[in-house]
């Protein structure tokens, strides 16, 4: 999870002390369509999962990304 | 399985305008603030693009190009044989567009004329088809014209495609009797991604009525008709992140050769943040990937041979290039060939 954090506290760009796995990442200031993208790179490039645009109406806190790339 | 190989077939020249117009991202209104404005266009990697004169259409600018691409190669008209136009923004939803530049071009009435259409992966499926024709016994030139006119589908109240795109047209002339030339081309279809990048309206399935010409909020704040172009980015991204990777490395296997012989890839120019992260997947050097979509945006079918006119006469080799198209369809593909011989004719406004 810290990992995951760290990840994603570049593409929101915001410091890893302040976010926390129940954080809804969609009402973080930073969030845009640019910045799913991004979240979806990342995660391909990292994790090698995909997320789609249906997967992403599901997947609301940090947890939920975490669950959805070990799932 | 769709690869193609044809033996002695080349481009011999290619030529490509854009309007003269000015569409500048850092002046545009669409967005909320300028944090966001600038976030955008280092994302996209578009500073501007060019739009046509209301009334101007992508078969004017594909003349435009034919007529220059025949004049300054002292094309003997009456060896063209066949004449393939392809566009999404045809002048008419019928007849074809392409009869109607066999007889502006002042070609004969011999002359095999139709339209393609196909969306961003088009110029390499084009080509495909141009190299078939000019590999039949009796056709001797082939013409493929390919332009866009994206300024007439896209919402200027639609921030996710208003900055992407572009319009260019562009002319391809084919050749057989090219020897030691040889060109490879693989083509693909998802048809099972059809709504990822739509114009619903206007065709049979939805036929254009008082409801479909409406304004309407969609998606984040994104106004459109149903007559404007629509894309879900992030399942074109994920297409395109697992495809184009896919069909490049296939390309490669499939012609016996590795990443480092080939001088250049030419990748559609969807948008800068996906062609870079489809270049770093493949650990292509950027160097080896031109682009022009910081002047010219997203031109759709026609990004591929815009790049190549835009670009190519500032680069070393062109004797083994990789051609790689993807988009609407969904549809994508790849072609490798040559163009050390390919005359390049200087990018010319309209």
């Amino acid at each position: 999870m810290e990992k995951l954090i760290e990840t994603l506290s570049e593409i929101f760009e915001m410091e890893p002390l302040n976010m926390k796995p129940t954080d809804k990442f969609k009402d973080y200031e930073e969030w845009s369509s640019l910045v799913q993208l991004s979240l979806i790179a990342i995660v391909n490039e990292n994790y090698g999962v995909t997320i789609t645009k249906g997967d992403l109406e599901n997947i609301n806190t940090i947890q939920d990304i975490y669950d959805f790339i070990n799932k | 399985m769709a690869f193609l190989t044809f033996n002695n077939v080349a481009i011999t020249a290619l030529a490509a305008c854009v309007p003269r117009n000015i569409s500048r991202n850092s002046e545009s209104n669409i967005f909320t603030d300028e944090s966001e404005r600038q976030k955008v266009i280092a994302s996209i990697g578009i500073n501007e693009k060019r739009y046509v004169d209301p009334g101007v259409t992508a078969s004017d600018m594909c003349y435009a190009a034919a007529e220059r691409l025949l004049t300054e190669m002292k094309v003997d008209r009456s060896e063209i044989d066949a004449l393939v136009f392809l566009s999404q923004t045809s002048d008419y939803i019928t007849p074809a567009t392409a009869p109607s530049l066999q007889a502006r071009l002042g070609l004969s009435n011999s002359v095999a004329c139709f339209d393609i259409n196909l969306a961003c992966s088009g110029y390499v499926y084009g080509l495909s088809i141009c190299f078939a024709y000019a590999s039949i016994p009796g056709i001797r030139k082939v013409l493929f014209l390919n332009g866009e006119t994206f300024s007439k589908v896209v919402s200027d109240k639609d921030k996710v495609n208003f900055p992407l795109y572009g319009d260019a047209g562009t002319a391809t002339l084919i050749e057989s009797g090219q020897e030691n030339k040889t060109a490879f081309f693989d083509l693909y279809s998802d048809g099972s991604g059809k709504d990822a990048v739509m114009i619903k309206g206007g065709g049979a399935r939805m036929p254009s009525d008082k409801d479909t010409v409406m304004l309407r909020e969609r998606e984040d704040n994104n106004f459109r008709t149903e007559h404007h172009i629509y894309m879900n980015g992030i399942d074109v991204f994920n297409f395109a992140l697992l495809r184009v990777p896919q069909a490049v490395r296939e390309m490669l296997k499939k012609t016996n050769l590795d990443a480092d012989s080939v001088n250049y890839f030419f990748f559609h120019q969807a948008n800068k943040f996906m062609t870079d992260f489809i270049a770093k997947k493949l650990k292509i050097p950027l160097e080896k990937v031109p682009y022009c979509l910081d002047k010219f945006g997203n031109t759709s079918s026609s990004s591929i041979p815009l790049t190549i006119v835009s670009e190519g006469t500032s680069l070393a080799d062109l004797s083994n290039v990789m051609l790689v198209g993807f988009g609407g369809g969904l549809s994508w593909g790849t072609a490798c060939l040559d163009l050390s011989e390919s005359y390049i004719i200087e990018l010319f406004e309209y």
